[in-house]
């Protein structure tokens, strides 16, 4: 009933420049950057693996509202500041995927995996646990916090795209993906250079052979063409992944809201703005193919926040329809069922020690075979 | 309760109201309840007071009580009514006579102390005698067990005998595979025609007509709602004609012409068919196949090993077969965790991590 996960750093260098990431003054404000690496410790599987909350990577005030701004917080992260720590548990679904990660040949396309399971189950816990092993892996991270909240988001943000005709830009919304972007992977995009020259309007360019980075601050600096930026960024990690100077990691959080139909974006006059016409899915879209090497693509499929999209079942094929499904193919599909008796102990034995629970009932047994019989073993309900 | 009651509608009641309470109550002396009423006011339905009691309560010397009591008298003097038919009833007495057919709940042939409507200031229902509520409702009186078995007897000379080698539903399928549903209505009113008895339903499975499998597709693309897929049944509403035979005629011709279009091939099929207008999904026609074979000659180009493969080659490896089986299956069937199962476990196979997918918990 062990398993070994060993997150070792890929690249010397890489590991370097995480380390100045953390040392540094400034702070990576990534969701996982807080969390410590475990290197080389024997993990229990089902128990809550618990990462301790570094003093030197106490969130300052400054960088905490910097954080709150750009990210929604899941409830896990809310957690992690009266618990003093961030603990991930370690489950079967995130160890496959990890174990799969581990033995794939990174010279083969992108492979896919779709996390799905019922609401609540653990599919961004699965997501933020791949996530923070490739980022001890020194892996270049893009992730889309959640796709579905795309469509709901900041529904005055878009104007009229300049580059694609007919189509919608969305400046606030990519601009924001850009400074968590940068924040996360700064290093990567100042040694990574532009292919090509980019012209943005009459006076302003980037150069070929411009540190990526160049290309970054002109769209946070100028969100006009934010979106056209996000694009520019990962069409150039999609062509320079064919260099295997890095390896990259793209995790998307409930997928499928790039597969909708409608959004909440609605213009003056009632025209409801479909998904097609939003360059910025476009882009994210376009990336999902998996048309690059040296990377993998972890995503997760959601019934939450569909807007107007069916949502009765969660299994992949339901939720991404023939279209998205076709779009995705081929993927490995990973469920992630409600805890087991096992994980369920051991959740609430970590309750337990942060001394979360106040009714002592609970604690008892009858009033864990009570609350497990209430809520299926599933943390949300 | 009852009295204090009956009091309080005498004195602030009209004087219509008054004598209308004086006759039902001459009226009930000769029925069979009364008498209880007068000790046992609940039994009597609250809304009819007892009179009696009101009168003794007037001074003899009032006006108003001279009145009433004179009135009393008069009314005494009337002559008096027959005992209603409930009471002349014998157990012998067969029910069906009392009640031939459909009627109007009637208090006097029903022996029976039923009660129905909204009980007043707390009291019980209203009691039968003159009780609207229960003309209101349906009734089923002529409906009992021993009038359906007269009824069912009197029919039985009319009917002819079941032919006796359709002995099983089997048999009757085969032998009459099309069935027309009517319906006919029986009422009492100026027409004994009802519009609705035009309607007529012609049901028939759809496995019964000799189709191929174009011919199968193309009908039940045409019949659009009329096929059940569960139960593959056809079932074609006939209404637009005034005639139930001319309603007939018409599904059955409704029937030949479908299936005689349904083995016509128009050259537009060909060409302007989608893929979900397919019955069932074929992978060498999908966006699939050309996911795959992105995938599969990267890994031919890097592995190196292999000598370039045609198109065709690469989808006949057995992976790919594999994959296209699990994929068509979950294309064609609902979703299932074990379609999802056979589906990864057919990816896995293909991009070649299948022995790695042991995880030691």
């Amino acid at each position: 009933m062990f398993i070994f996960i060993s997150v070792g750093a890929g690249h010397i260098h890489l590991l370097h420049s995480c380390k100045n990431l953390f040392s540094g003054g400034m702070f990576s404000c990534s969701r996982l950057a807080r969390i410590i690496a475990l290197q080389g410790r024997t993990v229990h599987l089902h128990a809550a693996n618990r990462f301790p909350l570094a003093d030197d990577l106490t969130v300052t005030k400054d960088h905490r509202s910097e954080y709150l701004e750009l990210q929604r917080l899941t409830r896990w992260e809310r957690l992690i500041k009266p618990f003093n720590e961030a603990a991930v548990m370690v489950r079967r679904p995130a160890v496959e995927i990890i174990h799969l990660i581990k033995h794939t040949n990174f010279d083969h396309l992108a492979l896919k995996y779709v996390v799905f399971g019922r609401k609540g189950s653990g599919k961004t816990m699965t997501l933020n646990h791949v996530i923070h092993y490739c980022h001890n892996a020194g892996w270049l991270i893009a992730h889309v916090h959640s796709a579905n909240n795309l469509n709901l988001k900041n529904k005055y943000d878009f104007i009229d795209s300049s580059s694609h005709e007919g189509m919608y830009d969305q400046p606030i919304t990519s601009t924001d993906w850009l400074k968590q972007f940068k924040l996360r992977n700064e290093a990567f995009l100042k040694q990574l250079k532009t292919s090509e020259r980019y012209v943005w309007n009459k006076r302003e360019a980037t150069d070929k052979d411009e540190p990526l980075i160049a290309v970054l601050e002109q769209g946070i600096t100028r969100p006009k063409n934010a979106t056209d930026v996000v694009g520019v960024i990962l069409r150039e990690l999609r062509l320079q992944s064919f260099n295997k100077e890095f390896k990259m990691l793209f995790a998307i959080k409930a997928m499928n809201g790039l597969f909708a139909h409608e959004t909440a974006f609605r213009k003056t006059g009632g025209y409801i703005i479909p998904v097609e016409e939003l360059t910025l899915h476009m882009h994210f879209k376009k990336f999902l193919e998996g048309n690059w090497i040296n990377g993998s693509i972890v995503t997760s499929v959601d019934q939450q926040f569909c807007y107007k999209q069916p949502n009765k079942e969660y299994t992949p094929f339901y939720l991404l329809g023939k279209k998205g499904f076709d779009h995705m193919d081929p993927f490995i599909p990973v469920f992630v069922d409600n805890y087991s008796e096992k994980e369920f102990e051991s959740q609430m034995a970590y309750y337990d020690s942060k001394s979360w629970i106040q009714n002592e009932n609970v604690l008892t047994d009858e009033g864990k075979l009570y609350l497990k019989k209430l809520s299926e073993r599933n943390l949300q309900s | 309760m009852n009295m204090a009651f009956s009091s309080h509608t005498l004195h602030h009641g009209s004087g219509v109201t008054r004598r209308l309470c004086l006759l039902c109550k001459d009226y009930f002396t000769r029925n069979i309840a009364i008498t209880a009423s007068r000790h046992h006011g609940s039994l009597v339905s609250t809304s009819l007071p007892d009179v009696d009691t009101e009168i003794e309560k007037v001074s003899v010397h009032s006006l108003r009580g001279k009145a009433m009591r004179a009135m009393q008298d008069r009314l005494k003097k009337r002559q008096q009514m027959p005992p209603s038919r409930e009471v002349k009833m014998k157990d012998t007495q067969v029910w069906s006579d009392v009640y031939p057919t459909a009627a109007t709940f009637k208090w006097s042939a029903v022996p029976l102390s039923v009660r129905m409507g909204y009980p007043v200031r707390r009291g019980i229902p209203p009691h039968k005698l003159g009780n609207a509520e229960l003309m209101k409702i349906p009734n089923f009186l002529h409906l009992t067990p021993p009038a359906v078995k007269k009824h069912c007897a009197a029919l039985k000379e009319l009917c002819t005998d079941w032919p006796a080698e359709l002995n099983s539903d089997e048999v009757c399928d085969k032998h009459l595979p099309i069935a027309m549903e009517t319906s006919d209505y029986v009422f009492s009113g100026p027409s004994v025609r009802s519009p609705k008895a035009r309607v007529v339903q012609l049901k028939v499975k759809l496995s019964v007509l000799p189709l191929d499998k174009h011919a199968r597709w193309k009908l039940i693309q045409l019949l659009g709602k009329s096929y059940d897929k569960k139960t593959d049944e056809i079932c074609l509403t006939a209404d637009r004609c005034p005639v139930r035979k001319q309603n007939q005629d018409y599904a059955m011709y409704l029937l030949s012409v479908l299936f005689h279009e349904a083995h016509i091939t128009e050259p537009w099929e060909e060409t302007d068919a989608t893929e979900d207008d397919m019955e069932e999904y074929t992978w060498d026609s999908g966006q699939s196949k050309a996911n795959i074979l992105r995938v599969k000659k990267r890994m031919i180009e890097t592995d190196g090993n292999q000598s370039q493969l045609s198109e065709d080659d690469i989808c006949s490896t057995e992976d790919v077969e594999k994959f296209k089986m699990a994929y068509t299956e979950l294309c064609n069937n609902p979703e299932t965790q074990d379609n999802l199962a056979s589906y990864k476990s057919a990816v896995l196979d293909l991009v070649g991590l299948k022995q790695k997918t042991a995880v030691d918990t």
